[in-house]
């Protein structure tokens, strides 16, 4: 070996370890952008918000008045966001609108979950029959109108939050199906799930231990924007007087018992609107965040 | 001599000024000042009315609401009133001359010479009696059918312009009645040749006639060049169109697509002053209501209608409703400027420890306060039943549940089916006297009296009033009927408020009757601005 190879050698060396193993990538903390700090810390605290709402010292309950009506924003904790047309607090109500809203995104994403993938994992695993029927089920729902769906339903059931929680979740089975169904046939031929199978293990097994958990990262990144759509949904409902029944607040509801009001107390909607918009782009940047780490990590590997 | 020297001569100076004045008047920059204050009637243009709703039907007999853009309002640009209410409470010849009693049995009605509806038929006496004959025919459906029943039996011809009426029994309310309940005259060929309601053709001997109506969007009508009173009306156009929505027929009319609208101060906002427009002031005092069920439930109890007075506090409701403050509640029937109010009976003030009190009494008794809360999905009103809802749950052994139905209905739900426990209505009975309304709202057979409240001290108490034409006599049974009002509560008196027009700034001649119909005979476009 000569002077200059073995420079070459220490070189590579070097070089070789100044890139992160992808081992160690995985373990690092995320190098987040300022706004996507924002973003994590703004779901963070809302999420908190949201648990902790009925042990936060000196917030007035929600259906119950705190001053009088329509009072613009105050330096007062609960006076921050003003007083709605009934004299409650407007922060109370967002923050326990944000706990309603939350639960039931949060339960309906579950349910479409695991239904959805289940069914899509199926479809992309055994194809045929099962495959046939799934896409059916996801065009079928692609091609109606959300809020049309959720209507009918509601017209059938009444209006309630487990009403609300199965028929956000029914809406996003069939988008869950067909990620999982594509996940599943772009591994079907990969080596680890053709040494699984030649060694016997059970289509239970490969799905389970072999699969799913390399969907999941896919999953993670579309799950936010999903859950955002699902909190536009639900405030529209909610907008319409179809969502929760009042006087329980949501975020929806508050907007459209002040519509009327606008020309003469404009900041009555602010509080609910910056709860929509901020919770929406937030998950929507924690969903571009989470999928561009994942572009990262697979151009790594 | 020199005194009268002098005289002369101011004389000629008052004279030499005068002409001056009168020169300067004519002027055209002055003249356009002046017409600004006091501005002569034109003839010629259009004007649009915005109202929330259409009428279903052109049946002269369905009088219900003589309120601002209602259909009665619609109604009389057709076939006018026989006898109006002015805006001092009098009863006043439209159609007719006159409809004067002596002894407030019987009644004369003198109908003015050469009047014709206009398919040319004569505006008569059998014409009149035709149409009451029609409206006390259950038949006919009319709301108040019970009511002209009771006396249409006593009507006579005299000759083509006079016909007499001889009530049962004393009524000195009654051409007040009719002017409420049943002034709308039409052409008798034009409702025979009806083989159902809604083939009716409007012709009347109205202001107007009409052109076309396209149902639940709007209609125009031209002036009727055989109107009686010429010149008017003024307007050569009146078109009528339909937004059912408050906020969109505000912005309507600031915007330009439309000369008035009826409403509430508290409804215009800032849009009361926004460039172009003005408001108007429909004076006469309306309260607003809610009816208790007192068929079943919790009302059929006396302690339960005032446990209700008791337990919310009717200016902040009123606050809640409106989003304004400065309201009091009102402490009677008749507002505090009425020659009939008496301070000796109040309705009472909110007191929380004392309708708890009888919150809990009634649970002893085995009769939960548990209420259904009935509104219309009217933004305000849901608003109105949220705030209500709220101050019910802070009470203990009370629960108020809300149920929000569409305003059309609203009637069905409240009046038809008795299905509530307390029924709000949006807008304000309006009434310049005392009659018709207060026996609608309050005798046993009253129209408006949609929870059914039955007293007899009260209907004896009506009775008397409508009986006599002195006074004092009126005044007396009336401090009984405040009596009852303020003991027994008959239904839910929570704020008074008067109505306003939202009007272009050159709408002129505005002339309300009634419950605030406006006498659309009068109206006119102004050539400058004539509203502030």
């Amino acid at each position: 070996m000569t002077a200059r190879s073995q420079d070459i050698k220490a070189q590579d060396l070097e070089a070789a370890s100044a890139l992160p193993a992808p081992a160690t990538a995985r373990l690092r903390w995320p190098r987040l952008k300022g706004f996507e700090w924002f973003a994590f810390g703004f779901v963070a605290l809302l999420i908190a918000a949201a648990v902790l709402v009925d042990v936060i010292p000196g917030l007035a309950r929600p259906n119950f008045p705190y001053g009088d009506f329509s009072q613009p924003p105050e330096w007062s904790l609960n006076g921050l966001l003003g007083t709605d047309p009934l004299g409650r607090s407007i922060l109370s109500r967002v923050l326990h609108g944000a706990r309603t809203t939350l639960g039931i995104v949060a339960v309906a994403t579950a349910i479409a979950l695991a239904i959805g993938m289940t069914a899509g994992m199926l479809a992309g695993f055994y194809r045929g029959p099962v495959e046939r029927a799934v896409d059916l089920y996801a065009n079928t729902m692609a091609s109606l109108p959300p809020i049309l769906v959720i209507l009918a339903l509601i017209a059938v059931v009444g209006n309630s939050v487990l009403t609300m929680m199965l028929a956000l979740g029914i809406l996003d089975i069939g988008v869950y199906a067909r990620i999982a169904k594509g996940g599943v046939i772009a591994q079907n031929d990969r080596d680890y799930v053709l040494a699984a199978r030649a060694m016997g293990a059970s289509d239970a097994r490969i799905l389970a231990r072999e699969i799913l958990p390399n969907l999941v990262p896919a999953l993670t990144a579309i799950v936010p924007p999903l859950v955002a759509g699902l909190i536009i949904t639900e405030g529209s409902l909610s907008f319409l007087g179809y969502g929760i029944p009042p006087p329980a607040p949501s975020w929806g509801g508050m907007i459209a018992s002040s519509t009327d009001l606008l020309s003469r107390f404009p900041l009555l909607v602010v509080g609910p609107i910056l709860a929509i918009v901020l919770t929406v782009y937030s998950l929507n940047t924690i969903g571009d965040s989470l999928a561009r780490r994942l572009n990262d990590r697979n151009r790594n590997l | 001599m020199m005194y009268r020297m002098k005289t002369s001569r101011r004389s000629r100076l008052a004279v030499l000024g005068g002409s001056l004045l009168l020169a300067l008047a004519a002027a055209p920059g002055l003249a356009t000042r002046a017409g600004a204050q006091t501005p002569a009637p034109v003839s010629g243009g259009t004007m649009t009315i915005i109202n929330g709703s259409d009428i279903t039907s052109w049946d002269p007999a369905v009088t219900s609401g003589t309120f601002p853009g209602g259909p009665m309002d619609v109604l009389d640009s057709v076939y006018g009133f026989l006898v109006y209410i002015d805006t001092e409470g009098k009863v006043t010849g439209g159609m007719a001359e006159s409809l004067t009693s002596t002894d407030a049995v019987n009644w004369t009605l003198k109908l003015r010479k050469g009047v014709t509806f206009s398919d040319g038929s004569a505006y008569d006496a059998d014409a009149v009696k035709f149409n009451w004959d029609r409206a006390a025919d259950p038949a006919t459906l009319a709301p108040t059918q019970g009511w002209v029943s009771s006396w249409n039996k006593g009507i006579s011809v005299v000759d083509p312009l006079t016909l007499t009426v001889k009530l049962p029994t004393a009524n000195a309310n009654f051409a007040a009645q009719v002017a409420e309940l049943a002034p709308f005259i039409a052409s008798p060929a034009a409702l025979k040749a009806a083989e159902k309601k809604t083939d009716i053709k409007p012709v009347g001997a109205g202001a107007f006639v009409l052109q076309t109506w396209n149902q639940g969007v709007g209609m125009t009508l031209t002036r009727n060049p055989k109107y009686w009173d010429q010149p008017r009306p003024y307007l050569e156009t009146l078109k009528f169109a339909v937004i059912p929505e408050t906020n969109s027929r505000i912005a309507t009319v600031v915007q330009g697509g439309a000369t008035m609208m009826a409403g509430y101060m508290f409804q215009f906002g800032n849009n009361a002053t926004a460039p172009g427009v003005g408001t108007v002031k429909v004076p006469m005092r309306g309260i607003y209501r809610a009816y208790f069920n007192q068929v079943k439930g919790p009302f059929t109890d006396v302690r339960a209608r005032e446990a209700f007075y008791l337990a919310i506090d009717r200016a902040r409701l009123m606050q809640a409703l409106t989003q304004t403050g400065g309201y009091k509640p009102p402490k009677s029937f008749f507002g505090e400027a009425s020659p009939w109010f008496d301070p000796a009976y109040a309705l009472p003030a909110a007191d929380p420890k004392k309708a708890q009190e009888l919150f809990n009494a009634l649970k002893a008794d085995g009769k939960p306060f548990d209420i259904k809360v009935v509104t219309y999905t009217n933004s305000d009103l849901k608003r109105l039943g949220a705030y209500v809802q709220q101050v019910l749950s802070a009470y203990d052994n009370v629960k108020a549940t809300l149920v929000e139905v569409e305003q059309a209905n609203h009637p069905t739900r409240c009046k038809t089916q008795l299905d509530f426990d307390v029924c709000f209505e949006g807008g304000v009975v309006v009434s310049n006297g005392a009659e018709p309304v207060i026996s609608n709202l309050m005798s046993s057979k009253g129209s408006f009296n949609w929870g059914q409240y039955k007293s007899d001290a009260m209907d004896a108490a009506l009775a008397e009033a409508n009986s006599t034409v002195d006074p004092a006599g009126i005044k007396a049974a009336y401090a009984k009927v405040q009596k009852l009002v303020a003991t027994e509560y008959p239904f839910y008196i929570f704020g008074e408020e008067t109505r306003f027009l939202l009007v272009r700034n050159n709408t002129g001649g505005v002339v309300p009757s009634n419950g605030g119909i406006l006498q659309k005979q009068f109206l006119f476009v102004c050539p400058d601005v004539c509203v502030k």
